[in-house]
This record gives C-alpha cells, structure tokens and sequence, in this order.
C-alpha cells in the first residue's frame, strides 16, 4: 500500500521535471527544478522498492545506491553550474527573484 | 506498478534525449547526460527488484559510478576550454 503510493509520488514527480525541463528556460533554471526533483524521484522509488522488499540482502544494496546517489548528484550539478558560471555565461538579472538575490 | 514505473521513466528518457540533442547551450545538454544516466540507474534498479536478480544491482552501481564519473570529466573538459592539462 505505502510502496505504490510512493510510486506514484514518484510518478507525479518525474512529470514535474520533465516539464520543468521544458518549461523553463537557461541553465540554471534547469538544474534547479532538475537536481531538486529528480532527487525525490530516486529517493521515492528506492524506497518503495525496499519497503517491497522487506528485510533481505537487496535491501542492503539498494541502501548503498542511494546513499551513492545522494552523495554524488549535489557534486555533479555543482560542478555543472560552476562551470557554467566561470565559462562566462552569467545568471540574467530579471531571471532570478529578488528575495532570493 | 512496476512494470508502468519503467515505462514512464523511459518516456522521460525519450524526453531528456530530445533535450540531449537540441538543447542551446552545451550546460543544458550536460545537465540532460547526468539526468539520463541517473534514469537509466534507476529502470536497471527497478528492472532488478522486479526480477529478482540481486546481481544487476552490482551492474547499477558501476554504471552509476561512470555516469558520475562521465559528467565531472566532461564538465572539467568544457571549464579548461577544451584542453586537458
């Protein structure tokens, strides 16, 4: 029961950055609503499957993916932005809000 | 449930791979890579559970260790301009 609503969380989520993908426009845009969203769906779908799997062996493994994942993707998109942001191309002035400048 | 799991993280692939090819910017196709490897990662840890065989998730991590390891040098490579050293 738990596990499939999480999939389904996870299905909504995975929706979300497709579409955020699309929608909005330049790099760091994109690697907000994508980093920030394609992290819940990882962390929805492993775990739901290790509440499906109960207490075994691959329950361990998936436990070890995740913490992999959730200590690599912050590095890989911080290197993506600060190269973007040393390659010259700089955030627009009217595309960020000014709470968050 | 998990059989659709898989089939919409491939129509998300589908997506990423028209981002991959006809982005702007060569950012943007960088965050379509890492994003499609992630996906891929997770239909193989997916694909593993729902068919019982323990051994593909040894094959995820790997994979997801190159993936990772694509993406840093790729950005690297783009933030020296082109050269290496």
């Amino acid at each position: 029961m738990i596990a499939d609503l999480l999939l389904v969380l996870a299905w909504i989520f995975l929706g979300f950055g497709v579409a955020g993908i699309f929608r909005l426009e330049g790099v760091y845009e994109t690697l907000l609503s994508s980093s920030k969203i394609d992290s819940v769906v990882v962390l929805t779908v492993i775990i739901s499957l290790m509440i499906r799997l109960g207490f075994s062996p691959m329950t361990l493994r998936l436990l070890i993916l995740l913490v992999f994942y959730l200590a690599t993707n912050p590095v890989s998109n911080q290197m993506i932005a600060a190269s973007a942001y040393r390659g010259g191309l700089l955030p627009e002035k009217g595309g960020i809000h000014p709470w968050i400048r | 449930m998990l059989e659709m799991t898989m089939v919409l993280i491939g129509i998300a692939v589908l997506f990423l791979l028209y981002q991959l090819t006809l982005a702007k910017t060569i950012y943007e196709r960088l965050v379509a890579l890492n994003l499609i490897a992630v996906k891929i990662a997770l239909i193989m840890t997916v694909y593993a559970v729902y068919s019982g065989q323990s051994e593909l998730l040894d094959i995820t991590l790997t994979y997801s260790i190159i993936g990772f390891m694509t993406v840093i040098v790729l950005t690297r490579f783009v933030l020296k301009g082109g050269r290496l050293k």
